[in-house]
């Protein structure tokens, strides 16, 4: 009888103990899942020169970006590498003015972009031969 | 004002994990056995998994483990089904009624257990509570007769062609005699204990009837209620316990 009850005190601990790893468990799954906001500064890049055009002075290196999502994807972000990256596909020499929206990041689909700093940016191309 | 809202946050989330560990312990000390522990280890372990899978972006993991997660509520109910159903009757228990004063029964119950034992004639008699046992009796004579003293010890004589099985008592009358109950399946159950006590744990595993074994090996009395024995020191004590188990509406 008394092995019974000792078992049974044991069991009773090992429920207790699990119960309370359950519910922080679930608890801290609710809790990452929360939105949060971030301000991140990202590298700045552009993609797919046209031929025959090069830069015309300095692009801008780096955006200012905040961006809002649950919790648990914003806690990896600033270990990975995210980007801005300007896609230069059917630019021609002169003057550029890109605004800098959502698509150009390449965040995770449930990461939203709230704001950019600088919201455009002007980029100057000019021929290869003129230079 | 601002550190305000912050603190009144933080109170808001303690609340919350506090009363989620409340509510998973309450309802854990529901289920009975080793194998509660084990459920509730293997659901950390998913939640656990989920998280990780969550944090890593592991899209299919993720979706695999929260499809376990969300069809382990059935699954559970399945294999809880009879924790469950006796959870449910010992809530809805009602402590007023156990002060109206008890019936004759209890009182020829212990009479005859009292000259069964001393004769050590073996017996098994089952109090039907809140859940029927009916779906569980095997065989079986109808009686359906008062309970009697006489009429029980009468049952349990060696010559009686219904001495072997159950005496089933239920709504205040003896229903049945001669009924075999399930045995039990829990192989921690002593080794040493004969087929009238293993099948008074059996059934008392699977619904929330209280049974009373008297041994004809050693005369003694026991008390099985949900699948633990609990032997009777005398017989006062033994009414004491069928007045604290047996509430009064179950006998009419």
């Amino acid at each position: 009888m008394t092995t019974m009850h000792a078992r049974g005190h044991e069991w009773l601990k090992g429920v207790k103990a699990l119960s309370v790893l359950l519910a922080v468990l679930i608890w801290l799954s609710v809790i990452v899942e929360r939105p949060g906001e971030m301000v991140l500064t990202v590298p700045v890049g552009l993609d797919r020169m046209p031929p025959g055009l090069q830069l015309d002075g300095v692009a801008p290196a780096e955006a200012e970006v905040v961006v809002s999502g649950p919790r648990i994807l914003l806690f990896l972000l600033p270990f990975h590498q995210t980007r801005l990256r300007i896609d230069l596909t059917g630019a021609n020499a002169g003057q550029q003015q890109i605004s800098l929206k959502d698509g150009l990041f390449d965040l995770d689909p449930e990461i939203k972009v709230v704001h950019v700093a600088p919201a455009t940016v002007t980029i100057a191309l000019t021929s290869r031969d003129q230079k | 004002m601002n550190s305000f809202l912050q603190n009144i946050g933080i109170l808001r989330d303690l609340l919350d994990l506090s009363l989620a560990i409340l509510i998973i312990s309450r309802l854990a000390r529901l289920l009975k056995g080793v194998l509660a522990l084990r459920i509730l280890a293997i659901l950390s372990a998913l939640v656990a998994l989920h998280l990780l899978a969550r944090f890593f972006s592991l899209q299919t993991v993720r979706l695999i483990i929260d499809l376990i997660l969300a069809s382990s509520v059935v699954g559970l109910a399945v294999i809880f089904q009879t924790d469950i159903r006796r959870a449910f009757a010992t809530l809805t228990r009602s402590r007023t009624e156990k002060d109206v004063e008890m019936s004759d029964v209890i009182d020829e119950l212990v009479f005859a257990v009292a000259g069964l034992a001393q004769k050590k004639i073996g017996a098994l008699i089952v109090i039907e509570r809140a859940i029927s046992v009916d779906s569980y009796l095997a065989v079986g004579t109808d009686i359906d007769a008062k309970v009697t003293s006489e009429l029980i010890s009468s049952i349990f004589l060696p010559y009686s062609p219904i001495h072997d099985g159950a005496v089933i008592i239920q709504h205040g009358k003896l229903t049945k005699a001669g009924c075999f109950l399930p045995l039990t399946q829990n192989l921690e159950v002593n080794k040493a204990l004969g087929t009238r006590h293993r099948a008074a744990i059996g059934l008392s595993e699977l619904v929330d009837a209280l049974v009373v074994v008297v041994s004809e090996e050693t005369g003694t009395a026991s008390v099985v209620v949900g699948g633990k024995k609990t032997d009777v020191v005398d017989m006062p004590s033994l009414g004491k316990t069928l007045r604290r188990l047996v509430e009064p509406r179950w006998l009419k």
